[in-house]
């Protein structure tokens, strides 16, 4: 079935010439070019060997594989009752949670490891209520800057993820498999073990897969909650590169990173072909009322699991909005004036207005840049010609590099000729544009893909050229989904910090950066109100997001 | 005068062929039929014409001058789609209105009322698709792609996605227009009673080629095909072998056929093919003794499935006849100008 109209038009062969060639010359030089540069630089024999060797390093690669497997089962822990519970209970407010779950996609790492500190951290909510309730005399809890609290916050960003991927999967399965097997005598058990789950391994394995991947290529939340003993690669790279300078070294490690993650994600796309079965049929089971009679032990375990993971889940982000409000004495909001001061802050080296006006302006141009770029590739990704697959590969590539890296590759990039004269907003903002237009590009896939092409057609047929019906037909059906990019975009850059946090110079910190700069600095109160500010752009790509979802139902 | 001529089309996706080579012309206000299994490469066939898909080889013209070069939207057709691809943000008479709206010299509101009023649709012309029935949607459909006044109309299976009382309704209403607007049409079914029904001329078309093209009652008539006989209407097949210029043997039975059919040389082996309807009832020549297998009611009629000396056949007598139980022996005969006989393929498809 055709995709595009007329796709051979002469009048257009020029206009799409220029249309491929600015967004792969983009590629090339903020993308491609670095990469090469750090590439050559750490594949050198001296400091790959460095690396390899180091027993430093050796442990702090072995330590990132076992956080992040641990990461990944608990996640898996957490998000596979919830999965369950929406996939198979009806009660109110499903609905709303399960759009929530959307939430870690859009929320900034920096602020859940800010949140983690003030509701888990020794002086933090949890602690301080269990003195209170037991009297006791010191906190009892000691959690942070250890395995136990960077696990813990991982889990807590991408159990939601667990519970998106699979419980999509577990609604979708037909209910016929289990009751064939029911009329052949299978039991519950049986039901659940020998068809439900093999049927949900696909979904299982690749929401796990997706975690370690998250999780192994994790930087805000170790580098927080990490201290002084803990650190994964991201960090290793970072200490590297901005604090001893040696950029070999942090090239090297980088090498070590991307084939990791790029072999665990072979060896992932490899499984999935094994174990993709169709499992989606006609019909779907309908879903239980949660609050009517019967299976009652279920239902107090899925409550007390509901309970335990609200508290996990609320209690981060809403010490973060408390202590934004709190002052010595009693409720305050003095740290959000201090926000829009010009001021000069020693810990943010600039003042906090221009902190979130450099935010703002980077978030701006990084939107610009990505949201055509993500439309780009969805055409070639969409479209039909010959070598489309390795088209998609190199313009997908971004992806498979961790955001620390990228920052870093265009650090070394356009740190010579022809680019040094690139100032910093703009590197940073153009490292912004290269870690999100992938994520933009997904989020207009499917309102491209779920346009019928028998309507650009029908315009062209009525006697449209194919701009008439670009700009009549086809935009106004994805506008939509256009905007939810760019809110989805915008909000993505203002929460980055790795990538900004490697090219950043003095005056150029950003609202996550001054989060970390100010949380180091045991400056609570202010960094609280900055992170509040990340969630309160957060909750907004968050409705825009759930505005398309609803405009998608009805249509 | 309009006048499409379709010369030698071929079109390949990757190593699929689509088309391998088809040849039609359709006359001004004529109305011919694309008739074929799915994946036989009718609807390619229109997407071509239409300028949605380039050809690989092979020209289409109207009038005689070459519409290859052209895009869709200056090609002057009208496209009605399989599910009608209305607009889904436009009301109805924007949707009506999109193919004029730019052109000087028309009264767009006017000729939107008036192609409104053409499909009975007067009321409707603030609705959204969305709020409109599939017949609506389809008479919606129809005037949108007869409001630019197109040169030609193509339509793709435009009643498919409607239930049967409704087709045969919206399909007199469509000739009825069809007429009225005296365009060369070219219209893609997998329906054979739709295209007897509907067309002047209907094309067979299998695997990419057009095996035969004629009026309704010649082609259902005159196969000429193995494919074209086997396709429309329903009936039995055999394998048998020609003995000499008038008769073939069917699992050793003789059956006489009648010579304008028979020019196949003694020896070779066969497909032969008889309507449901073509078996009678009662002695005459080619008798066959038969006993019923299965005999189904049909209101109309009464389908007989029969076992008989050349295989199993099936037959459709008329209603009135008398009931005919399973079991029952009877005698059939088959008037030799009803059989067909055509080489046998390398396969029974």
């Amino acid at each position: 079935m055709a995709r595009r109209v007329g796709a051979g038009d002469d009048a257009t062969v020029i206009g799409r010439a220029v249309l491929y060639l600015i967004p792969i010359a983009f590629l090339g030089i903020g993308f491609y070019y670095p990469l090469g540069v750090v590439l050559r630089d750490g594949l050198a024999p001296g400091p790959l060997r460095a690396v390899l060797t180091d027993p430093c390093f050796l442990h702090l690669i072995a330590f990132t594989l076992k956080q992040a497997a641990i990461s990944t089962a608990l996640s898996l822990a957490l998000g596979l009752p919830g999965a369950y519970l929406l996939a198979r209970y009806e009660f109110p407010g499903r609905r709303a949670i399960r759009a929530l779950t959307a939430v870690p996609f859009v929320l900034p790492a920096i602020t859940v490891g800010l949140g983690f500190i003030l509701f888990f951290g020794g002086n933090g909510v949890l602690n301080r209520f269990l003195m209170w309730a037991f009297h006791l005399p010191s906190p009892p809890l000691h959690l942070l800057y250890s395995l136990t609290g960077i696990v813990l916050a991982h889990a807590f960003y991408n159990a939601p993820i667990v519970m998106r991927t699979v419980g999509a999967a577990w609604e979708g399965i037909d209910p016929s498999f289990a009751e064939a097997a029911a009329a052949l005598g299978a039991g519950r058990w049986r039901r659940a073990l020998g068809i439900t789950l093999p049927l949900l391994s696909p979904a299982i394995m690749s929401s796990a897969a997706l975690v370690f991947v998250f999780t192994f290529l994790s930087f805000p939340i170790v580098l927080v909650l990490g201290g002084a003993r803990y650190a994964t690669i991201e960090v290793g790279i970072y200490t590297l590169v901005r604090t001893l300078l040696d950029f070999p070294r942090g090239a090297a490690l980088i090498v070590v990173e991307t084939a990791i993650s790029l072999g665990f994600s072979y060896l992932y796309l490899r499984a999935e072909g094994q174990f993709a079965v169709p499992v989606q049929g006609e019909r779907k089971a309908p879903r239980i009322p949660f609050f009517r009679r019967g299976r009652w032990g279920e239902k107090s375990l899925l409550a007390g699991y509901a309970v335990a993971i609200g508290v996990l889940f609320l209690g981060p982000i809403g010490a973060v909005i408390a202590d934004s409000f709190r002052g010595e004495a009693g409720p305050t909001l003095s740290h959000y004036r201090a926000l829009v001061s010009l001021g000069y802050n020693p810990f943010l080296g600039t003042s906090p207005l221009h902190t979130i006006l450099t935010s703002l302006e980077i978030a701006g141009i990084a939107t610009a840049i990505a949201v055509p770029l993500g439309a780009f590739v969805v055409r070639i990704a969409t479209g039909r010609f010959p070598s489309r697959r390795i088209a998609e590969t190199v313009l997908m590539a971004p992806l498979a590099v961790s955001s620390v890296a990228v920052g870093f590759a265009i650090l070394r990039g356009f740190s010579r000729p022809p680019f040094n004269g690139v100032g910093p907003v703009l590197t940073i903002a153009l490292a912004h544009a290269i870690l999100i237009y992938p994520l933009a590009g997904r989020v207009l896939r499917p309102v491209v893909e779920g346009l019928d092409p028998n309507l650009i057609a029908a315009a062209r047929g009525l006697g449209a050229g194919p701009i008439r019906a670009f700009f009549e037909v086809e935009l106004p059906l994805i506008s939509r989904g256009v905007m939810t990019a760019i809110v989805f975009s915008f909000a993505l850059s203002m929460g980055e910090m790795s990538a900004t946090i490697i090219l950043m110079r003095p005056g150029t910190a950003t609202i996550p950066v001054a989060v970390y700069s100010l949380l180091s600095a045991r400056q609570f109160g202010p960094a609280s109100a900055m992170a509040s500010l990340l969630i309160g752009v957060t909750a907004v790509a968050f409705l825009a997001f759930e505005r398309v979802g609803e405009g998608l139902g009805e249509g | 005068m309009e006048r499409l001529e379709v010369i030698d089309l071929e079109k390949s996706f990757g190593r699929t062929r689509a088309l391998a080579g088809v040849s039609f012309s359709v006359e001004q206000g004529e109305l011919l039929a694309l008739l074929g299994p799915s994946g036989c490469g009718k609807t390619t066939c229109l997407r071509l014409i239409a300028g949605f898909e380039r050809p690989d080889k092979g020209d289409i013209r109207i009038d005689g001058t070459s519409i290859l070069g052209l895009p869709p939207e200056r090609r002057g057709i009208g496209f009605v789609f399989q599910h009608y691809a209305l607009f889904p943000h436009m009301t109805v008479a924007k949707n009506i209105a999109y193919g004029i709206r730019f052109r000087s010299g028309i009264d767009v509101r006017a000729r939107v009322g008036e192609l409104l009023s053409l499909v009975h649709l007067e009321g409707r012309a603030d609705r959204r698709p969305a709020e409109l029935s599939g017949g609506e949607r389809q008479r919606v459909a129809l005037a949108r792609a007869l409001a630019p006044s197109p040169r030609l109309l193509l339509l793709d299976e435009p009643l498919s996605a409607l239930d049967a009382a409704l087709q045969e309704e919206l399909r007199r209403e469509l000739r009825r227009i069809q007429r009225a607007f005296s365009l060369p049409t070219v219209y893609v079914t997998h329906d054979q009673a739709e295209a007897l029904a509907i067309a002047d001329r209907i094309g067979v078309m299998n695997a990419g080629r057009i095996e035969q093209i004629g009026r309704p009652d010649e082609v259902y008539r005159h196969p000429r095909t193995r494919f074209t006989a086997a396709f429309l209407g329903r009936g039995s097949r055999f394998l048998g072998r020609i003995s000499s210029g008038e008769s073939v043997i069917v699992n050793g039975h003789p059956l006489r056929i009648a010579p304008p059919r028979a020019e196949i040389p003694t020896g070779i082996e066969v497909e032969v093919i008889v309507r449901e309807e073509d078996v009678r009832l009662g002695p005459g020549e080619n008798s066959l003794p038969v006993e019923v297998v299965e005999s189904e009611y049909h209101g109309d009629a009464r389908v007989i499935i029969a076992s008989t000396p050349i295989g199993i056949v099936r037959v459709r007598i008329p209603e009135g006849e008398g009931a005919v139980q399973p079991g029952a022996r009877l005698t059939f005969h088959l008037p030799p100008d009803r059989i067909f006989v055509f080489p046998a393929g390398n396969e029974l498809s």
